[in-house]
């Protein structure tokens, strides 16, 4: 009885390191999709693709289904060496969030942008 | 008469060696399998990174040489769009005089230089995709001249397995994505690239910025 209960416990215990095998496995495709739907985001609204609005939230398609994504924008209060406010930079927050087994993970970037003049 | 307790020997019986045997066995079994799938799983894991890496890697090659695409020149980046099916085959072509977008440094002259997706030779079925290089101009002692021919071609695979590639190009004065590029003067904002290998649920996508298309919009 005894033998059959520690055979049972490691086969448990077994079975839970494959468990976390395989979410380790699912965090590391998740987390470089994150990276990448951050960076491509990043590269369209600094090449004004996507407008700058003070928030805009969008559910991405595709690959990255599942993930949502929060652009933030305020501006940036910034003044030169003769104290002259300095207009038309904003601080841009990308935040990236998506539900992994029942936890909400996020991701951010933030950058400083100063949107070309048509 | 003998006395009872001489009987009680400390011993195991044959079926208590037979079941513990078969449990040891048991285990050993599952141990076994469990470190075999294990093993597995880590080849596996190590393979998916590899061939993200290979893609990655490619895409930052191709990043790189629109990075370094001047925004004067005529005929620097042209994209061409083919589809078979629900399939993307498309291709983008780029001068260089070498660095990333030529994979060498150590060229003369200036090269035509095509990312694209091809069959492999030997099995039609397969496709891989590589840069394509062909001289257009040659140094030559009275300075760059036309030249280079399609026997002076060369083909470098660098990901296998392929199945389409998809290249969209960012038109600012229209404000959407166009499958294909054939101004000759002007350069996108950002391309996307698309890779998708045998397998995959989703194709690698990349959002690549031409600097200079900025620098023309000026």
């Amino acid at each position: 009885m005894l033998a059959v209960a520690i055979f049972a416990l490691a086969m448990l215990a077994l079975a839970r390191c494959v468990q976390n095998c395989l979410q380790a496995e699912k965090f590391r495709r998740a987390e470089g999709l994150a990276q990448r739907a951050l960076a491509n985001y990043f590269v369209q609204v600094e090449s004004g693709a996507i407008p700058l609005t003070d928030k805009a939230t969008e559910e991405l398609k595709g690959a990255y289904a599942g993930m949502t994504m929060v652009m933030t924008k305020t501006d940036l209060k910034l003044t030169n060496e003769k104290d002259q406010e300095i207009f038309g930079l904003f601080d841009v927050n990308l935040d990236l969030s998506w539900v992994e087994s029942g936890d909400t993970i996020t991701r951010s970037m933030k950058f400083i942008l100063y949107p070309r003049q048509k | 008469m003998k006395p009872l307790a001489s009987h009680f020997r400390a011993a195991f019986t044959l079926l208590e060696v037979a079941l513990a045997v078969m449990i040891i066995g048991l285990t050993s079994i599952g141990v076994f399998g469990f470190v075999k799938s294990t093993l597995r799983g880590v080849s596996a894991s190590v393979e998916d990174v590899e061939m993200q890496l290979e893609v990655e890697r490619v895409v930052e090659l191709v990043q790189e040489e629109l990075y370094s695409l001047p925004a004067r020149g005529q005929a620097m980046l042209t994209g061409k769009f083919f589809k078979n099916g629900d399939t993307n085959f498309d291709s983008m072509e780029w001068r260089s005089r070498g660095g990333s977008g030529l994979l060498t440094t150590a060229a003369t002259g200036e090269y035509r230089v095509q990312i694209r997706i091809q069959p492999l030779k030997g099995d039609e079925s397969k496709y891989e995709i590589g840069f394509w290089r062909r001289p257009a101009l040659l140094d030559t002692a009275g300075g760059l001249v036309q030249g280079g021919s399609d026997k002076d071609e060369t083909w470098v695979p660098l990901i296998k397995g392929a199945k389409s590639l998809t290249l969209r190009y960012w038109e600012p004065r229209l404000g959407q994505l166009v499958n294909q590029w054939q101004d000759q003067s002007s350069r996108p904002t950002f391309v996307v690239i698309g890779i998708e290998r045998e397998g995959d649920e989703n194709p690698y996508e990349a959002w690549l910025a031409v600097p200079s298309a900025q620098t023309q919009q000026q």
